[in-house]
């Protein structure tokens, strides 16, 4: 288990008032059944589908919901953005 | 059928007369990019240099421009580009295009060469070449303020009076950067462009254009791209996405990724410094970002000058990038180019082969820096004329990071390979827009297709290049055509297995591509889904546009700006890009994570019709009615 830095941003943050905590997890998919649990299933639901990255990286190129995670790490939500 | 009103004016004489656009112009090109690159191809003979006096400068707008129709503010300027001696184009918002049709026009062809500075003014059909000198050596904040307030402007900033090669156009705060349309402005000694009208822009089917405009609003503004995320982060809300994918140039594109991005991020910007989001006229998507600046509110920065002022020189404060937004837009300078020559300058400071006092990470002198450029100062004229130049002059060619010429835009294509191609064979040089802009399909986007893939890319490219050159021809802004990506997409959202998995399918689809090119004269439908624009140039010129013979519009405009490419020399090899993009892996353990250009650029000429040299067949000239249109 791994205590990891949460950082929630665009809806997400509204949807639950808050913009970081502290967590222990071991992968993303469990970060992502704490948010579930703690705020409910909207927030879960809406952190299931931004860009998820550690340390600034995407889970893609990493292992995807099982990716793990390191101590210290920082898991962030983003918003899916466009423009050119 | 209402046809464009067009003017030419001659500054060396002094003469201005109406420019008749004929039918047939009128329906092979509508007007925008594409009959600016015609026109330039008749008017103006092969091998000009962009500055002389002969050579025209043509600013001017789509049908769709001012209707009001959604995001319809774009208006373009088209001439010779300072950089890559190939085609300019450059697109900007604001009110001028709006207010030029106003005023009676479509566009405004400009040649010859005034013996002191003027300022033109369109007013209500009436067009005057007014004495300017005061103006001169004014920034393009303090022009404007000096001109009349109710009136569109175009303007340049004391780079464009010293004919920095990468100097653009102001209107408003908003900007035609790129391409050096700025230098040649000065070169002309025009300083300002202004117009202003009362006419009522003439839409062939008002009360359906109407009922359509509603509910193509309706549209954009439930779209999340449309609706939600531009309007919240503008394209700012890129750099963490391009980080996360190692597609964020870092240190002159020498990496992909940038462990502290996130302090220039659209994010950090939107939760720390946006005052509020402001917009062009007639846009429902408003994309804009103000910020405060020394007690002043002014335009936020774009995600490329977050990028190229941010990682791309090691530089991590947003306070920095938004002075250098700012003292960029008031010298008139094009903030990409400008950003990347310095990167550019860093890199080789770095390696000895040149001192011009920059150091990656250094902000400190870079203000001064653009200042110096913008006034081509000392060695910082070398700087003024772009890396192309700079690297001729100092070596390090295989890290200038330009395609023909003009200086990428702010995605690392080692980790979007489509994007590679499409800037190798953007026909104004290095621009993710011209060149199909995949990186939003491989990379930043919802949807990610196997980024270092290369199977389908060429389809894709043309498919996508054809759509935006039609979006920007008929006088929308590109953002509009962002709603193509299906809302089921962003409501699954990235992670979701059907979305993975059409990501990881996409590459096989190269073939239903080519049909879907190939099947376009019997695509006789419009719908919201895919080309909005289509119904509503339909509606508004009267003429037949359908989703096929709107992507044949936008065919037609790639190459007729290929054609003049070609007749001012450029060949296929300058479809290329610098070998630290095609040889050397951006991250050493993945061989892959280079751009297969050799691999990539015979599907692409194949898929477009074009022969191994990479020259538009005459059978693909004639299927697109141009035949007999060579330059
Ligand atoms: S989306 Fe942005 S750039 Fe495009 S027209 Fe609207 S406000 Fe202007």
């Amino acid at each position: 288990m791994a205590e990891v830095n949460i950082r929630y941003r665009g809806t997400l943050a509204g949807l639950i008032n808050k913009e970081e905590e502290r967590i222990t997890a071991e992968t993303v998919r469990e970060v992502l059944a704490h948010i579930k649990t703690a705020y409910g299933a909207a927030a879960g639901k809406t952190a299931k589908s931004m860009l998820i990255v550690v340390d600034g990286e995407s889970i893609h190129l990493r292992g995807g919901f099982a990716t793990r995670l390191k101590e210290g790490e920082t898991l962030q939500f983003l918003p899916i953005c466009g423009g050119g | 059928m209402i046809l464009p009103v067009y003017a030419q004016i001659n500054l060396t004489t002094g003469k201005t007369e109406d420019f008749p656009i004929s039918e047939a112009y009128f329906k092979r090109y509508i007007g925008g990019k594409a009959l600016a690159a015609r026109l330039l191809l008749d008017l103006t003979p092969a091998g000009l240099s962009p500055f002389a006096p002969e050579m025209a400068v043509i600013v001017n707008t789509g049908p769709l421009n001012g209707t009001g129709a959604p995001s319809t503010s774009r208006f373009n300027v088209s001439s010779k580009n300072v950089l890559t001696g190939g085609i300019a184009s450059s697109n900007c918002g604001g009110s001028f295009g709006m207010m030029l049709r106003r005023a009676g026009y479509e566009g405004l062809i400009i040649t010859g060469k005034a013996e002191a500075p003027v300022r033109i003014d369109v007013s209500d059909g009436e067009i005057s070449i007014l004495d300017a000198s005061e103006l001169w050596g004014m920034d393009t904040e303090k022009v404007q303020e000096e001109l009349p307030r109710h009136m569109g402007k175009l303007v340049i900033g004391p780079a464009g009076e010293r004919m920095v090669s990468f100097a653009g156009l102001a209107s408003g705060e908003r900007m035609a950067g790129r391409c050096g349309v700025g230098a040649i402005f000065g070169s002309k000694n025009i300083k300002a462009l202004t117009a202003y009208g009362t006419k009522k822009i003439p839409v062939a089917n008002q009360q359906k254009f109407d009922k359509y405009i509603k509910k193509w609003v309706r549209f954009l503004r439930k779209h999340t791209m449309t609706g939600d995320s531009l309007p919240h982060y503008g394209s700012a809300g890129l750099v963490n996405k391009a980080n996360a994918s190692h597609a964020l140039p870092t240190l002159n594109f020498q990496q992909g990724h940038d462990p502290l991005a996130d302090t220039v991020s659209g994010e950090t910007l939107a939760e720390t410094r946006l005052t509020r989001n402001s917009g062009c006229v007639s846009c429902p998507i408003r994309c804009e970002r103000r910020v405060m600046l020394d007690g002043k509110e002014v335009k936020g920065p774009e995600y490329e000058t977050l990028g190229f002022f941010g990682p791309n020189i090691g530089a991590h404060d947003i306070d920095t990038v938004l002075r250098l937004n700012y003292v960029c837009d008031i010298l008139g300078l094009d903030t990409i180019s400008a950003a990347s020559t310095i990167a550019f300058a860093m890199e080789l400071g770095e390696k000895g082969m040149a001192d011009f006092g920059l150091t990656f990470g250094d902000v400190s002198n870079l203000e001064e820096t653009l200042r110096k450029i913008a006034g081509r100062e000392g060695i910082y004229s070398d700087l003024a004329n772009g890396s192309k130049w700079l690297s001729e002059k100092y070596g390090g060619k295989e890290f200038a990071m330009h395609s023909k010429g003009l200086e990428m835009a702010s995605y690392e294509p080692r980790r979007s390979v489509g994007m590679g191609l499409g800037y190798a064979t953007s026909n104004r040089g290095g621009c993710h827009l011209n060149g199909g802009y995949m990186a939003l399909l491989e990379s930043v986007g919802v949807l990610s297709i196997r980024p270092q893939d290369t199977r389908a890319k060429a389809q894709w490219t043309v498919f996508m290049q054809n759509a935006l050159e039609a979006i920007s021809t008929a006088g929308c802004c590109l953002f509009s055509g962002q709603t193509f990506v299906p809302q089921i997409l962003f409501n699954l959202g990235p992670n979701h297995f059907v979305t993975r998995f059409l990501g990881q399918a996409a590459v096989l689809t190269g073939p239903v591509v080519r049909l879907i090119l190939a099947v376009r004269p019997v695509m006789r439908f419009n719908t919201l889904l895919l080309l909005p624009h289509a119904e509503a140039l339909r509606l508004a010129t009267g003429l037949p546009f359908y989703t096929g013979s709107f992507l044949d519009l936008g065919e037609r405009t790639f190459n007729i700006e290929r054609l003049y490419n070609l007749r001012e020399g450029l060949t296929g090899e300058d479809d290329s890009l610098p070998a630290r993009l095609t040889k050397t892996p951006q991250n050493p353990e993945k061989k892959n994570t280079v751009v297969r250009l050799d691999k990539l650029l015979p599907v692409y000429y194949r898929t477009r019709g074009w022969d191994k040299s990479g020259r538009p067949r005459e059978r693909t000239l004639k299927r697109l009615k141009m035949e007999n249109e060579h330059g």
